[in-house]
């Protein structure tokens, strides 16, 4: 391909680096290392991102549930997504932030599409009748109030990475599911219009708004 | 410190607390970065901020280098996330087009200087994914399946990219290198 080239090699047209340029530029740096600040290591970061996740999703279901499960659901298959809601939260929330592993971004992206298809499908069951859009209103936004100092954590720790889309859905993703978590069990509708709209649909604006906010944070590392 | 020392070594001895080692490495590929980010900008002071914003990147990043992987690919990609962000927040400015206008006909002592500002010129016409492909692979030697893995794309993706742009500078450069129909 590039054998039919012209020589791109050719670097008259690029401006050299002034050596004041270039002494300013290693002060700079070897100022930041003077700091003696050491980063926090990634899984540390993202260990104490899940502890304050697990600590929201805790206390807001015990608070909420008060030992009963309202999910009118099977009781089985309410555990099972429960479980799964962990543990897609578990892994996405080290994807978020473990170096490469772009393919584990993109499984972790898949699965939590598919577990997002999966919640309102297995909650086709009977449903009480409340008004749709006050209660579903409720459900959004407590969804959506839980995720959201995991979510400023995310964007914290994101901000130590290169901008990437993929990366900040997954964390988001992650932060998402505490809500989500809650309301599976809180939630007492199991309409699937219901839980499509504001259960889904609230965990997709967290990822969307987190995607969007990542895109236009500083980054303090352009590092992948 | 020895002179052949490769990257990967100096790396090491910095990832164990050597400053010395870092400003051998960037004094060893500060200029090629520099260099680099000119070619995929287009602009002089938006190069040096950024080369300066990789480097310090490489230092606030560290931790997460992986012992053993090549240094200058981590560090291209660095570069190229540096200028990404940098495009996002600050709208392109439309650049000359890629055509060579009669002053750049200059005399046969200028060519190399006209080739080299022609060939800037046509590169900041090229989408920016092309731009990047081809001074990666064609400029600082990288291989495809090295700019792929930086970038966290296909290498096929890559090629295409690089492929795609090449076509268009060749048809940008034919002028300057004095190419009729061939």
């Amino acid at each position: 391909m590039s054998d039919q080239l012209p020589d791109l090699t050719t670097t008259e047209a690029t401006p050299a680096l002034s050596s004041a340029r270039r002494a300013a530029m290693l002060n700079a740096v070897r100022h930041e290392l003077s700091d003696g600040r050491k980063p926090m290591a990634w899984w540390a970061a993202a260990v104490l991102t899940i502890v304050a996740q697990l600590v929201i999703g805790a206390a807001a279901t015990a608070a909420t549930t008060r030992g009963e499960i309202h999910n009118p659901g099977a009781f089985g298959t309410v555990m099972v997504i429960a479980a799964l809601l962990l543990v897609v939260q578990l892994a996405a929330s080290f994807a978020a932030l473990a170096p490469e592993r772009r393919n584990s971004r993109l499984t972790l992206a898949f699965t939590g599409g598919a577990l997002a298809v999966l919640i309102p499908i297995v909650g086709n069951a009977s449903s009480p009748a409340v008004d749709f859009w006050r209660a579903g209103m409720a459900c959004g936004i407590t969804e959506l109030a839980l995720s959201f100092v995991p979510l400023v954590l995310w964007l914290v720790w994101l901000t130590r990475f290169a901008a990437d889309p993929l990366r900040t859905a997954i964390a988001a993703l992650a932060a998402g599911a505490t809500g989500q978590f809650v309301l599976h069990l809180h939630c007492r509708s199991a309409d699937p219009a219901h839980l499509f709209v504001f259960h889904v649909g609230a965990w997709a604006l967290a990822v969307g708004v987190s995607v969007v906010l990542r895109q236009r944070l500083p980054s303090r590392s352009h590092a992948p | 410190m020895p002179v052949n020392e490769t990257d990967e070594e100096l790396m090491d001895r910095f990832l164990e607390g050597d400053a010395a080692a870092f400003d051998a490495l960037f004094e060893r590929h500060v200029s090629g970065v520099h260099a680099y980010l000119y070619r995929i900008t287009g602009n002089r002071s938006a190069a040096e901020d950024l080369a300066q914003q990789t480097f310090l990147s490489v230092v606030r990043a560290r931790d997460r280098f992986r012992r053993g992987a090549k240094v200058k690919p981590w560090l291209y990609a660095i570069a190229t996330n540096a200028a990404r962000d940098a495009r996002r927040r600050v709208r392109e400015r439309p650049t000359d087009s890629g055509e060579l206008n009669e002053a750049d006909m200059g005399t046969v002592e200028q060519v190399p200087q006209i080739l080299g500002a022609s060939l800037q010129r046509a590169l900041n016409s090229l989408p920016p994914v092309q731009r990047e492909a081809i001074v990666l692979h064609q400029l600082e030697g990288l291989s495809f399946k090295e700019i792929a893995a930086m970038l966290g794309q296909a290498e096929s993706t890559v090629k295409v990219r690089a492929h795609r742009g090449y076509q268009a500078l060749k048809a940008l450069l034919k002028p300057a290198l004095g190419g009729g129909e061939s």
